[in-house]
C-alpha cells in the first residue's frame, strides 16, 4: 500500500517538476524573440534604403544621440551627486523632507515635462509674455534660449532622470558612512576634503551603475527628442518604419542602437559588482553629519528646492494648473474611455507579467540549475532595451506570422484570418512582458528570497503539504513584494510612449498616447488631464521607495 | 524498550559521490543521541534521509516500526511525524509566538492549542510572550520557540541540525544542558548534529562519530574520549599525544615511557610497531614522582594549565594541572601515568 502510494506521489512530482524544466526555458525563449530578431539583422545585407540613411541622416542621429548622452550625464551627475550627498552626509533645515521630496520627479515622463516647459518658456508662453509686458519689447527685440533644442532635450531628460544617481549615490554614501568618513574626518579633512578626497572615489561605482540607468532611459526617450525635433536613433526608427515603410531598415538602426545599450548594461552591471566592494561597513549606526553654517545651509537648501522645483513642482504645477482651467472641456466620455483603456492594459498586463514573474521565480527556486537561473536572467533583460527597438522586435515576427498563416488558410480554405497577432492587444502586451518583467521578477524574487528553504522544510517536517505551505507561509510572507511587483509594472505601462504607439490597435488610445498626441498639435492645456492622471498615479511608486528609504534609515538608527 | 528509530546499511549519494556509506545504529524511545564530525562528514546529509528530504541510495529506515525510506521510496516528510530545528530557527517572521508554535497543531480546536503552547512556552520559561513576533526575541529565545514549536505535535523523534551554532559561544553549553533537561522532561527521542564535541557531551546519552560518510564509532561520550576506536575518533575528539612504541612479548609496548601493560583495546601483535594516545588528563602532575619532564609550553585555560612537556627529542606530552599549580616553561616538573586503557594504533608504513 505504502509503496504503491509512495510511487504515485513521485510520479506526480516529476510531472510538476517536468513543467518548470520547460515552462522556464520556453518563456525566457519567447520573451527574447524580439531581441534576437533585431539583433539578426545585423547579417542581414544593407538594402538600398540602409545605404541611404548611410548617406543622409545616420550621422545626425549617431552625433546626437552621443550629444544628448553628454548633456544628460552632466546634468544628472551634478545635480544627482550634489543632492545625494547634501542629504545624506550635511544637516540643514528641511533635509529630511528633501530626503524623500527628490525622487518625485520620477513620476513625470519626459516627453510630459517636456511639453510642460515648452508650454511655460515658448514665445506664447506665460514667462516671454510676462518679460513683453514688463519691457515692451515686441517679437524679434529680444533673445531667449530656444527650449525646443538639442540642449532643452538634454535639460529635459536631466530634470527627471537624476534621482537614478541620487539614490544610489544615497545608498554609497550611507554605507560607507561610518568607518571611512570618520576616519578622514579624525584625521583632520573637512567636508570638502573628505568629500573629494574619499567618499567620491568609494562611491563611483554606484555613481556610474546610476548613470547607466539615465543613459538608458535617455536612449530610449522618443517623446521628448520628438517633440522637440531633435533627430536620434528612436525617432529615427519610427521616421524609417512608417516614413519610408521599410522595416530592415529600421530593425537595422534598432540593432545599432542595441550594441550601445548592451554596452551599457556591462557598465552598469559591473559598476553594481564593483560598488559591492566598496560597501566597506557592515555595521550600521546613527552617523554624525556635517552641521553647516547658516550660509552653507542656505546653499544647500537651494540646490534641493532648485532640483525640486524644476524637477517636479515647476510642471507638476503647470499641469494643474491647465487642468483646472479646461476641466470642463476636458472631462468627457472619451476621457473616461481613455481612463478604462489604459487601466484595462495595464492592469492585464501587469497581472500576466506578476503571474509569469511567479512561475520563473519559483522554477528558479525549485530547481536552482543553472538552466534555470540563465532563463530568468535572459527573461529579465527587457528593462534596458528601449520601447521602440521592443515594437520593432515585436512587430516583424508577428506580421510574418500573420501573413503566413492568413497566406496558407485562403489557399488551404479558401478564407482569410486578417491580423490575429499583430496590429491588437496581443503584440502590445507581449511587448510590455518584454520590456517590464524584470520589474516584477527582481521584486518577486527579491521577496521569495527572504523565504528561506529552512522554512519549507519545518512545514514539510510538522505534516504540511505544499499547497498548505504555499497558502500558509508564502503567500502571507510574499504579500508586500506581489503587490509592489504589480503596482511597478502597472505605472511604468501607464507611463510607457513609444511602444504603444507603434504596436496599439487602430484607434485605441491610452494617457499616454493621447497626452502626446495632444501636445504634438500644440493643445498643450487640453493634453494636461491625461497628463496629470500619469504623473498622479506616478507618485504612488516613489512613495513606496521613499517609505523603504525612511524604513531602512530607522532600521539602521535603532 | 522498543526502537523508535532503525537505520540500517544506510547510504546517501549525490550523483557518484558518497555522501553517507553504510551507516547503521538503533535508538531507543526516549534516547537522545548526537552525530558528531567535522564539516563535509555526511551528518546533515544522514540527519535530512531519517527526516524524508534526501532519498537513500541503499538500506532502510525505520521510524516506530514503520519503514519510511528505502532506496526509491522515500515517504514524504510531511507523512513522517518528525520535528525538525534548524540552525537558522527558520522561525516565521509574520506569525507571532503563538502562531509559529501552533503551526503544526492539527486537530486542536483553538482553546485547545493556546493550551498547549502556554504548556510549553512554560516548560522552556518564556511564559506570557505568546504574543510577541521572532524578531522581537532575543537568540536563545527564538531557539528555545523554534525547539517547542517541533515539539509540539509531539512527534515520534526530533531532529536538531546545529541547532546552537547560531548563537553566542557563552550561551550554547548552557542551552544545550537546558535543552537536555527539557527533552527528557517530556521523554521525547532525539538526535542532534553537531561539530561541537562540548555540546554532544552536553546533550547526548549516546554520540555517533562520522567520518567521512561512515560511522565510526558509536559511544558513550567518555567512551568516545578514552577508547576511541580508531585514529580518525582519537584525532578529532579532544587533544592528546601520539608516543611511538613497539609491541614486545606479552601484549606489552616498549616506549620512550618505559614498558607498558595493561587492558589494551586492541590486542597488539608482537613487534608491531604502534602508537600510544595519551590524553591530557592521563598524565598527573605528582611533585612526588621521580619522572620529571621539561616544560616547553603552556597555555592557561581557567581552571587549569595545559602544559606541554618535552619527553625526549621530537616526543611531547601534553598535561593538564590544576591552575594552583603554576610552573615557568623550562622547569623540570614531577608527573605519573593514570591509564585505564592502553590505546594503541598501529603505524601504517
Amino acid at each position: 500500500m505504502q509503496a504503491v502510494e509512495n510511487e504515485s506521489a513521485w510520479s506526480r512530482l516529476s510531472i510538476r517538476i517536468n513543467a518548470w524544466r520547460i515552462g522556464v526555458p520556453l518563456i525566457a525563449l519567447l520573451l527574447s524573440v524580439p531581441v534576437l530578431v533585431v539583433l539578426s539583422y545585423l547579417f542581414v545585407p544593407a538594402g538600398e534604403v540602409w545605404q541611404h540613411l548611410v548617406d543622409t541622416v545616420l550621422q545626425d542621429y549617431v552625433i546626437n544621440s552621443l550629444l544628448l548622452m553628454v548633456g544628460v550625464a552632466m546634468g544628472v551627475l551634478l545635480v544627482g551627486v550634489s543632492t545625494a550627498w547634501l542629504t545624506s552626509m550635511c544637516q540643514f533645515p528641511g533635509r529630511s523632507l528633501f530626503e524623500w521630496a527628490l525622487l518625485l520627479p520620477m513620476a513625470i515622463p519626459a516627453y510630459i515635462i517636456a511639453y510642460t516647459y515648452t508650454g511655460l518658456f515658448d514665445f506664447a508662453g506665460p514667462v516671454q509674455t510676462l518679460l513683453r509686458d514688463w519691457t515692451g519689447w515686441g517679437y524679434g527685440d529680444y533673445w531667449f534660449p530656444e527650449i525646443r533644442s538639442l540642449e532643452g532635450a538634454a535639460l529635459m531628460l536631466s530634470l527627471v532622470l537624476y534621482p537614478y544617481v541620487y539614490l544610489l549615490a544615497r545608498a554609497a554614501f550611507l554605507g560607507q558612512s561610518i568607518c571611512v568618513l570618520d576616519v578622514s574626518r579624525s584625521l583632520g579633512n573637512g567636508p570638502w576634503r573628505t568629500f573629494f578626497l574619499v567618499a567620491l572615489p568609494l562611491a563611483r561605482p554606484a555613481i556610474v551603475a546610476g548613470l547607466s540607468l539615465a543613459l538608458m532611459e535617455t536612449l530610449a526617450d522618443y517623446g521628448t527628442v520628438q517633440y522637440f525635433g531633435v533627430s536620434t536613433f528612436t525617432t529615427g526608427i519610427f521616421r524609417t518604419w512608417y516614413g519610408l515603410n521599410n522595416a530592415a531598415a529600421a530593425a537595422q538602426l534598432s540593432a545599432m542602437l542595441l550594441l550601445v545599450v548592451f554596452a551599457l548594461v556591462i557598465l552598469e552591471k559591473g559598476s553594481r559588482r564593483q560598488a559591492r566592494y566598496h560597501h566597506t561597513t557592515q555595521r550600521h549606526q546613527a552617523l554624525t553629519r556635517f552641521q553647516l553654517n547658516p550660509r552653507q545651509s542656505l546653499m544647500a537648501f537651494l540646490i534641493c528646492s532648485g532640483a525640486l522645483l524644476f524637477g517636479f513642482i515647476l510642471p507638476a504645477g503647470q499641469l494643474l494648473w491647465w487642468a483646472l482651467t479646461t476641466a470642463e472641456e476636458s472631462l468627457d466620455s472619451r476621457f473616461l474611455s481613455l481612463i478604462s483603456h489604459s487601466l484595462l492594459l495595464a492592469g492585464a498586463a501587469s497581472m500576466l507579467a506578476l503571474l509569469l514573474a511567479l512561475f520563473l521565480s519559483y522554477g528558479k527556486r525549485r530547481r536552482g540549475s543553472w538552466p534555470a537561473t540563465v532563463a530568468v536572467r535572459v527573461a529579465g533583460m527587457g528593462y534596458a532595451i528601449p520601447g521602440t527597438v521592443i515594437a520593432i522586435g515585436v512587430m516583424i515576427p508577428f506580421a510574418a506570422f500573420d501573413n503566413a498563416l492568413d497566406e496558407w488558410m485562403r489557399q488551404q480554405f479558401g478564407w482569410s484570418t486578417g491580423l490575429l497577432l499583430s496590429g491588437t492587444l496581443v503584440a502590445l502586451i507581449f511587448a510590455f512582458l518584454v520590456r517590464f518583467l524584470a520589474v516584477s521578477l527582481q521584486t518577486v524574487e527579491a521577496g521569495l528570497a527572504k523565504i528561506r528553504p529552512t522554512m519549507d522544510e519545518v512545514a514539510r517536517s510538522m505534516g504540511t503539504g505544499s499547497g498548505e505551505i504555499v497558502r500558509r507561509v508564502h503567500m502571507p510572507m510574499l504579500k508586500g513584494s506581489l503587490m509592489t511587483a504589480l503596482l511597478l509594472v502597472f505605472v511604468d505601462i501607464l507611463k510607457e510612449l513609444p511602444a504603444t504607439l507603434i504596436l496599439r490597435p487602430f484607434n485605441y488610445n491610452t494617457l499616454a498616447v493621447r497626452a502626446y498626441e495632444l501636445a504634438s498639435d500644440e493643445r498643450l492645456a487640453d493634453a494636461s488631464y491625461a497628463a496629470l492622471t500619469i504623473v498622479v498615479v506616478g507618485i504612488l511608486p516613489v512613495i513606496l521607495l521613499s517609505r523603504t528609504i525612511t524604513r531602512s534609515r530607522h532600521a539602521k538608527s535603532t | 524498550m522498543r526502537n523508535q528509530l532503525e537505520v540500517k546499511h544506510a547510504s546517501v549519494k549525490y550523483g557518484s559521490q558518497t555522501v553517507v556509506d553504510d551507516v547503521s545504529f538503533d535508538l531507543e524511545s526516549g534516547a537522545i543521541s548526537c552525530l558528531l564530525g567535522p564539516s563535509g562528514c555526511g551528518k546533515t546529509s544522514l540527519l535530512r534521509a531519517i527526516a524524508g528530504f534526501e532519498p537513500l541510495a541503499e538500506g532502510e529506515i525505520l521510524l516506530h516500526g514503520r519503514s519510511v525510506s528505502r532506496p526509491a521510496q522515500t515517504m514524504a516528510p510531511e507523512k513522517r511525524r518528525v520535528g525538525m530545528v534548524f540552525q537558522d530557527f527558520a522561525l516565521y517572521p509574520h506569525l507571532t509566538v503563538m502562531g509559529n508554535v501552533a503551526f503544526g497543531l492539527r486537530g486542536f480546536n483553538r482553546k485547545q492549542q493556546k493550551q498547549r503552547v502556554k504548556e510549553l512556552l512554560e516548560l522552556v520559561g518564556l511564559a506570557g510572550l505568546e504574543e510577541k513576533y521572532p524578531h522581537q526575541l532575543s537568540g536563545g529565545q527564538q531557539q528555545r520557540v523554534a525547539l517547542i514549536r517541533a515539539m509540539a505535535p509531539r512527534p515520534d523523534i526530533l531532529l536538531l541540525d546545529e541547532p546552537f551554532s547560531g548563537l553566542d559561544v557563552e550561551l550554547r553549553e548552557q542551552l544545550a544542558r537546558e535543552v537536555r533537561a527539557i527533552l527528557k522532561r517530556e521523554g521525547v527521542t532525539a538526535i542532534l548534529v553537531t561539530h561541537d564535541q562540548l555540546e554532544a557531551f552536553a546533550l547526548a546519552d549516546s554520540i555517533g562519530v562520522l567520518g567521512a560518510g561512515r560511522l565510526r564509532q558509536w559511544d558513550s561520550g567518555y567512551t568516545i574520549y578514552h577508547q576511541p576506536k580508531d585514529r580518525f575518533v582519537a584525532e578529532f575528539i579532544g587533544q592528546g599525544a601520539m608516543i611511538p612504541g613497539r609491541v614486545i612479548g606479552g601484549g606489552s609496548i616498549d616506549s620512550a615511557l618505559g614498558i607498558m601493560a595493561g587492558n589494551f583495546i586492541q590486542q597488539p601483535h608482537m613487534g608491531d610497531r604502534v602508537e600510544l594516545l595519551l590524553r591530557p588528563d592521563d598524565v598527573v602532575h605528582d611533585d612526588e614522582s621521580d619522572f620529571k619532564l621539561e616544560i616547553v609550553d603552556k597555555v592557561f585555560q581557567g581552571a587549569e594549565y595545559l602544559y606541554t612537556l618535552s619527553l625526549e627529542e621530537g616526543i611531547e606530552l601534553l598535561c593538564l594541572v590544576q591552575s594552583h599549580h603554576d610552573h615557568e616553561i623550562g622547569e623540570k616538573i614531577g608527573v605519573r601515568l593514570y591509564v585505564d586503557h592502553v590505546v594503541a594504533f598501529p603505524v601504517s608504513h
